[in-house]
């Protein structure tokens, strides 16, 4: 059975992005080799990714640059040609690039829809507050990896704004070494 | 010999102010036992297990004092007085010094139960210089946003409760940005994560 993942990074106090969608914060994230081999094994899956509008964006403004391609050579490589859903009400359709390929612009979050992609491969949320949100409240998450970095940030946007009552299943909890803890649970449905 | 008293290390370790919580996934503190008539009150009950039970008891056996705010204060002070438990956890939570923070509060009849009225940071800041055990803070919200403000928690230690609510008052309210350090991590088999930092600065102070 395939899946639909969220991966995203949180702080302490809950917030996945500040308040501008700022997520200078991953700077406390301290060079960790066991937490790089992690992010790697993760992105190698060969999960489609699903951004909402906002972190579309900041992906497409990165990751397909030199600069991406050459600090982090794996991570571009699968981020640039790994299938990739947009869902926006507003775009009105996406460009690719020599580096930026295999996107799907969607205007809608279509339960039907969406569960028939699932059906040909993972799928994984990341970033992207609005689209987890509305994703959870249609039952449409089976995991969520959330990465809490040591910070209280005092403002910003909440990953869990306006999702239903839910009680969920720990698969794992996990601490690195550079004091970050990567927590695993499964909705119960 | 001499040079240092044998004594010594203890008479320049302070105390610490340890706050210890229940939160729920999406941050919420709420009501966790279920006697303050949240709608969704009483979500850690599911999940009380053997092991919670041990690592709530040696906290508090490592802590001679707690520190309350007033709701958190009053829920206690209907509780415990009427408990009594083979393993002293009742006894203990009874018989400590309480310090209760609040600006209208009368008086407290809770046994050894103290006023804080005003000067929040001044008064912790001296029991922390007072020889002694940590000082526990649990619950009490408001009190540790404002604890925090003025630098004055040392470790968070959060038990987080595999559930989101949806609703209900937040541990920690906006406003105040901090760079925690990683402490450690258990899990226990109900589901329940703790996570425990200690308080080193602000985001991007070395």
């Amino acid at each position: 059975m395939r899946k639909i993942s969220v991966f995203n990074h949180v702080t302490v106090d809950g917030f996945f992005a500040g308040p501008n969608g700022e997520i200078d914060w991953f700077k406390v994230i301290k060079k960790d080799d066991e937490w790089e081999k992690y992010t790697h094994g993760q992105a190698k899956s060969g999960s489609a990714l699903m951004f909402g509008h906002t972190t579309y964006e900041m992906m497409k403004s990165y990751w397909p640059t030199p600069d991406a391609i050459k600090n982090d050579p794996g991570m571009a490589k699968v981020v640039n040609n790994s299938p990739k859903i947009v869902f926006s009400k507003t775009l009105q359709s996406v460009e690719e690039g020599p580096n930026w390929k295999n996107i799907t612009l969607l205007h809608e979050i279509e339960p039907e829809e969406i569960l028939k992609l699932k059906e040909e491969e993972d799928m994984t949320i990341l970033g992207s507050g609005t689209i987890v949100q509305q994703f959870a409240n249609l039952n449409l998450i089976d995991e969520y990896a959330l990465v809490v970095v040591p910070v209280i940030l005092g403002a910003g946007k909440y990953l869990f704004k306006d999702v239903k009552n839910t009680n969920l299943k720990l698969v794992e909890a996990k601490a690195f070494k550079n004091g970050i803890v990567l927590l695993n649970y499964q909705p119960i449905k | 010999m001499g040079v240092i008293p044998t004594n010594g290390w203890k008479v320049v370790k302070m105390r610490k102010v340890i706050v210890s919580e229940f939160v729920t996934l999406d941050g919420v503190m709420e009501d966790p036992g279920g006697a303050e008539k949240f709608k969704h009150g009483g979500w850690t009950m599911p999940y009380w297990n053997e092991e919670i039970a041990k690592f709530k008891f040696d906290e508090l056996f490592a802590s001679d004092a707690l520190l309350l705010g007033r709701v958190t204060y009053q829920g206690f002070a209907a509780a415990w007085p009427s408990r009594a438990d083979e393993e002293g956890f009742a006894d203990r939570m009874n018989s400590l010094p309480k310090y209760v923070v609040s600006t209208t509060l009368k008086e407290v009849e809770w046994n050894n139960s103290r006023l804080i009225k005003g000067n929040i940071a001044e008064e912790v800041s001296k029991l922390k210089q007072q020889p002694g055990q940590d000082i526990l803070i649990a619950g009490s919200g408001e009190l540790v946003n404002s604890l925090m403000q003025h630098d004055l928690i040392d470790e968070y230690r959060l038990l987080v409760y595999p559930v989101v609510l949806g609703s209900g008052k937040r541990l920690f309210k906006e406003g105040t940005n901090k760079t925690l350090r990683f402490v450690e991590t258990k899990t226990f088999s109900s589901g329940v994560v703790l996570l425990s930092f200690q308080s080193v600065g602000k985001v991007g102070e070395k």
